[in-house]
C-alpha cells in the first residue's frame, strides 16, 4: 500500500515544514533578545562607570582635575576580568586623558535627541568592544564646558551571558519541538487508523462479495465509502444483468438451433431429393434467422450501458441522411417511399457514431420489414434550442397500443409480426438512447396510422444522464 | 656535559648606560647570560625589573632543570621594561618573559592585549586573586616596610606603625628631622603607586605627608638607593620601602631593622607576563610555570626574600608566615583594572598637586 505511506509522509512533511519555520523564527527571536538582554544588562554598568567618572571631574584654577576612581574601571571589568578602556576628550576633540584611543560612534547614534549616553560597538587592535559615550558638562559659575567620556569593555562577558540565555531558550525550543513531533506522530497514527481499517476491510473481502461496506468511519470518509459502495452496487447490477442476458441468449439460441436439428433429422429420414430440397430451404431460412439473432445479441452486448464507449461530436443530420441513402435501394425494391425530412445544416450531438448508426438502422429495418409495399417511411430531424428530436415514422400496419409498453423489452415481438425478427431491435435502440441520455418513445405514425419512434436528445447536458436498467 | 663552572653564571655584563625618561636618573641595565649546556638549545629572553642577586637562585635552579635553555636575563628599571615592551612592536626586540613590580604598567600591558594567556598546570591552579585573565601572574608577596637604623632605637622607641610614625614626627623633641627618607612620587612611579594606595587607605595619610614635610624628609628614586643612604647614615628611617630588597640588604647589614607596619602594610607583588609577540613562547611559558611551581616558590621562601605567594610552601619568607605575624594588617594591592587609574595623567596630577601642596604649606 504505497499510497498510504505516502499520505503519512505528506502529512508529516506539511506539518514539519511550518514547524521548522516556526522553530527557526523562535530561535532567531530568542537569539536577538538574548543579545539585547545581555547588552542592556552590561550597558547599565558602562553608563554607571561613565557617570562615576563624570561626577569626579572638576574645574579648578583654569584646569581640569580628575581623581579617577578605581571603581569606575573595576565595575566594568567585573569578575570575568574584561579588558577596560576609557578616554576623556573635550568636545572639540582635544584629548584630556585615557588609556587608549577609542573609536567614536557613528553620526547617527549621536544625533538621537534627548539622550546623553550612547552605546555602540567598535574595535580596538582587533578586539571587539562595547563602548558608551557620555556627553557631560563641567559647570562653573561663569561657564559650562562640554566634554565626552567614553568607557569601553571587551565583549566576553556579555557574549557569554547572551549564549547562556540563548542556550536556555534553545533547549526549551528543542524540547518543545521534539514533543510536538512525537505528538504529531501519535496523532497521525490515530487519525489515519480508520483508513487502515478501511483498507483491511477491502482487502479481506471475497472477490464475489459485492455487498456494501458497513464500517463505522469518520464522516470525512463517507464520500469515499459511498463511492465505493455505489461502485460495488453497479458491479453487482451489471453482473446480474450479464448473467440474465447470457441465460436469455442461450435460451433464445436454443430454440432455432433445436428447430434446425429437428428439420435436419426429419429430412434425413426422407429419400426423395424434392423433400431434401424443401428441407434445405427451411434449414437455410432458420440458419439466417439464427445468424440474425446472434448478430442482434452481439450488437446488444456491445451497446450495453456499462460498456464504456468514447463520446465524440457527431453530426446527426449527416448520419440520418446517410442511413436513408443506404436503405434507398431496399425501399425501391419493396416499392416503399423512404424520405428524409429536416434541415440540411449540421446538428451536433455528443455521442458514439456507430451506436447512433445502429440505432437508425434498427428503426429503418423495422419500418422496412413491417410495412407493405407502397407505404411511406419518413425519417425526420428537428434541431430545437434545447433538444434534438429524431423520428422514424411510417404508415404501415402499426402496433396495437396495448403492446407499446413492452416493445422496448428484449425478445418482445408484437403479435402482428412475421417470423423474421428476434425481438431485439427496439431493445438495442432503447439501450443506445439511454447511453446517450436520450429519451425514447413510440406512437402511431404518419396521419395517426402506422408506427413511429421518437428519440429526444437533451442539448444542455447530453452525457450527464444516469444509466437505467 | 657537566662542567665545573656550570652553575656559575657566565656574567657578561653589558653595561649599557641608558638615560631613563621619567625616572630622572641614570642606571645601567645589566645583562646576564646562562648558556645552554646541551644541544639543541632554545633561547629565552627575560626582561626584568628585579635585582639580579635576588633572581639568581631562581635562574640557577631553572637552568639546572632545563639545561637546553640558553637564558639571557636583563635587569632594567621598571620604566624601561614597560617602554621596551611598548616599543617591541616596531623595534622587534620583544622578550619572552617580562617581570616587573610596577604593577600598573604590567596591568596596562595586559589590559591592552599585549600579553598572551598561559595555560600550564601551575598557571591553572594559581589563586584567582593573584592573576589576571591568566595573562598576568603575581608570584611574590613583598610587604612595603619601614626600615630604620638600629641606633635610632637607642634615642626613641622606633615607630611600629603609621600611627606611631605620625606621633613621633609630630612630637616636638623628634629625632627624625631631616632623617626620614621616602620615595619621590614625581620620580618613581612605584612610589606614586604606594602613595596613592596609602591615601586611598586612610585620609590620615595626608596628615602623615604633612608631618613628613614638617620634618623635611628626603626623597629617593629606588629602594636600593634609599637603603644605601640609611646604611651610610645620611638617613635613619625609610618609609614605604620594598620589603624584599630591605631584607636582602639587612642580611649583610645587621644595623638595619625592617619593620612591617602593624596597623596596615601594603603588599606589592611582582607580575610576570609573556608578550604575545614573544619569540620563544615555549621557553617563556616554561619559565613562568617554574616561577609558579613548588620548586620556584620554595626558592623564594628560602633563598631570596621575595616571599612565596603559594599557600603550601614552607620557609622563612612566605605569604603564609607573613600573614600569621601581621594578620589582617596586610593589604595586598589588588591585581585588577583598578591599577590602571594610577597611570591616569589627570589622577597623577591631582595626587602630585596635593603632595606638593603639603610641602609648600609646611614651609
Ligand atoms: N414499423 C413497425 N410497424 C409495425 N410493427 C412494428 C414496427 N416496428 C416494430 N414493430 C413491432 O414491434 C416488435 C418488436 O420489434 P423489434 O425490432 O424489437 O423486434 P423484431 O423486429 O421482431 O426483431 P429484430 O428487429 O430483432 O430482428 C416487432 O415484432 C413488431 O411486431
Ligand atoms: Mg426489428
Amino acid at each position: 500500500m504505497r499510497a498510504e505511506t505516502s499520505l503519512k509522509r505528506r502529512l508529516l512533511i506539511w506539518l514539519l515544514l511550518p514547524l521548522t519555520g516556526i522553530v527557526t523564527l523562535v530561535l532567531i527571536q530568542a537569539y536577538t533578545s538574548a543579545v539585547r538582554t545581555a547588552d542592556r544588562t552590561h550597558d547599565t554598568l558602562l553608563a554607571a562607570s561613565s557617570l562615576i567618572i563624570a561626577e569626579r571631574i572638576q574645574w579648578q584654577d583654569g584646569q581640569l582635575w580628575l581623581d579617577l576612581p578605581e571603581s569606575a574601571l573595576k565595575i566594568i571589568s567585573g569578575p570575568d576580568q574584561e579588558r577596560v578602556f576609557y578616554q576623556i576628550t573635550q568636545s572639540n576633540g582635544e584629548r584630556l586623558t585615557g588609556n587608549a584611543t577609542l573609536p567614536l560612534p557613528g553620526d547617527k547614534a549621536l544625533s538621537e535627541p534627548g539622550n546623553n549616553v550612547f552605546f555602540y560597538n567598535g574595535q580596538l587592535h582587533g578586539m571587539p568592544l562595547r563602548l558608551a559615550l557620555r556627553h557631560a558638562y563641567i559647570t562653573t559659575w561663569d561657564q559650562s564646558r562640554p566634554y565626552d567620556i567614553i568607557v569601553a569593555q571587551t565583549r566576553h562577558t556579555r557574549n557569554q551571558l547572551a549564549h547562556t540565555l540563548f542556550e536556555g531558550s534553545l533547549l526549551r525550543t528543542v524540547i518543545l519541538a521534539v514533543l510536538t513531533l512525537l505528538g504529531i506522530r501519535l496523532a497521525l497514527g490515530i487519525a489515519l487508523r480508520p483508513l487502515t481499517r478501511l483498507r483491511q476491510a477491502i482487502r479481506q473481502r471475497q472477490p464475489n462479495d459485492l455487498s456494501p461496506l458497513t464500517l463505522n468511519l469518520p464522516h470525512e470518509l463517507d464520500e469515499l465509502v459511498n463511492t465505493l459502495n455505489s461502485l460495488l452496487k453497479d458491479q453487482a447490477t451489471s453482473l446480474k444483468r450479464m448473467q440474465r442476458f447470457i441465460a436469455d441468449a442461450a435460451h433464445q439460441l436454443r430454440t432455432p438451433l433445436a428447430g434446425l436439428q429437428a428439420r435436419a433429422e426429419l429430412a434425413l429420414r426422407k429419400t426423395q431429393p424434392e423433400d431434401w430440397y424443401a428441407a434445405l430451404q427451411i434449414l437455410q431460412h432458420n440458419a439466417m434467422r439464427t445468424t440474425r439473432l446472434s448478430n442482434q445479441l452481439l450488437a446488444l452486448s456491445r451497446v450495453a450501458p456499462d460498456t464504456a464507449t468514447p463520446h465524440t461530436l457527431c453530426d446527426l443530420t449527416q448520419l440520418a441522411r446517410q442511413s436513408v441513402m443506404d436503405d434507398q435501394d431496399r425501399a425501391l425494391e419493396q416499392h416503399i417511399d423512404l424520405g428524409f425530412e429536416g434541415n440540411r445544416s449540421a446538428c451536433w450531438v455528443t455521442g458514439n457514431e456507430w451506436q447512433l448508426e445502429a440505432l437508425l438502422n434498427n428503426l429503418l429495418d423495422n419500418a422496412l420489414n413491417y410495412c407493405p409495399p407502397h407505404s411511406r417511411i419518413n425519417v425526420s430531424l428537428s434541431c430545437e434550442e434545447d433538444y434534438i428530436r429524431l423520428s422514424v415514422e411510417d404508415d404501415g400496419p402499426g402496433v396495437p397500443a396495448e403492446s407499446y409498453p413492452h416493445l422496448f423489452e428484449r425478445f418482445y415481438r408484437a403479435a402482428s409480426a412475421d417470423t423474421q425478427g428476434c425481438g431485439l431491435g427496439l431493445a438495442i435502440v432503447a439501450t443506445i438512447a439511454q447511453s446517450h441520455g436520450a429519451e425514447y418513445q413510440c406512437r402511431p405514425g404518419i396521419d395517426g396510422q402506422g408506427f413511429a419512434v421518437d428519440i429526444t436528445f437533451q442539448r444542455s447536458s447530453p452525457t450527464s444522464a444516469g444509466f437505467q436498467d | 656535559m657537566p662542567q665545573p663552572w656550570r652553575n656559575t653564571p657566565c656574567v657578561i655584563i653589558t653595561l649599557m648606560l641608558t638615560t631613563i625618561l621619567g625616572m630622572g636618573q641614570g642606571q645601567a641595565s645589566e645583562r646576564f647570560h646562562y648558556p645552554a649546556r646541551v644541544e639543541p638549545s632554545s633561547p629565552l629572553e627575560i626582561d626584568a625589573a628585579l635585582d639580579h642577586n635576588m633572581a639568581e637562585p631562581l635562574l640557577k635552579a631553572f637552568t639546572e632543570k632545563h639545561p637546553n635553555i640558553d637564558l639571557t636575563y636583563t635587569n632594567y628599571n621598571t620604566f624601561e621594561v614597560f617602554n621596551r615592551a611598548q616599543q617591541s612592536h616596531s623595534s622587534k626586540t620583544a622578550a619572552d618573559v617580562l617581570i616587573s613590580s610596577a604593577m600598573p604598567w604590567q596591568m596596562q600591558l595586559a589590559n591592552a592585549g599585549y600579553a598572551q594567556p598561559i595555560d600550564t598546570p601551575n598557571a591553572r591552579q594559581w589563586p584567582q586573586w593573584a592573576q589576571w585573565r591568566r595573562e598576568l601572574f603575581a608570584f611574590t608577596f613583598e610587604p612595603v616596610v619601614m626600615v630604620y637604623r638600629q641606633d635610632l632605637s637607642q634615642q626613641m622607641p622606633p615607630p611600629r606603625s603609621h600611627d606611631q610614625l605620625l606621633t613621633a614626627l609630630n612630637s616636638p623633641q623628634t629625632q627624625l628631622k631631616g632623617q626620614v627618607i621616602t620615595y619621590d612620587p614625581h620620580v618613581s612611579a612605584f612610589g606614586l603607586m604606594l602613595g596613592m594606595h596609602d591615601a586611598r587607605f586612610s585620609p590620615q595619610f595626608w596628615a602623615l605627608a604633612n608631618a613628613l614635610s614638617q620634618a623635611r624628609f628626603q626623597e629617593g628614586g629606588t629602594t636600593n638607593e634609599m637603603i644605601q643612604k640609611i646604611i651610610e647614615g645620611q638617613a635613619r628611617l625609610g618609609y614605604n620601602l620594598l620589603g624584599s630588597y630591605a631584607i636582602q640588604a639587612a642580611k649583610q647589614h645587621p644595623e638595619l631593622i625592617v619593620q612591617v607596619p602593624e596597623d596596615y602594610a601594603l603588599v606589592v607583588t611582582r607580575l610576570a607576563l609573556q608578550p604575545r609577540n614573544a619569540p620563544h613562547p615555549k621557553a617563556g611559558r616554561l619559565f613562568i610555570d617554574f616561577l609558579l611551581s613548588d620548586q620556584g616558590q620554595s626558592l623564594m621562601a628560602t633563598q631570596t626574600p621575595l616571599f612565596a605567594l603559594k599557600h603550601s610552601i614552607q620557609g622563612p619568607w612566605t605569604a603564609q608566615s607573613l600573614k600569621s605575624k601581621a594578620g589582617t594588617a596586610l593589604h595586598p594591592i589588588p591585581i585588577d583594572t583598578g591599577l590602571l587609574t594610577i597611570l591616569d595623567p589627570l589622577k597623577r596630577r591631582t595626587f602630585l598637586r596635593r603632595w606638593d601642596q603639603t610641602r609648600t604649606d609646611s614651609k
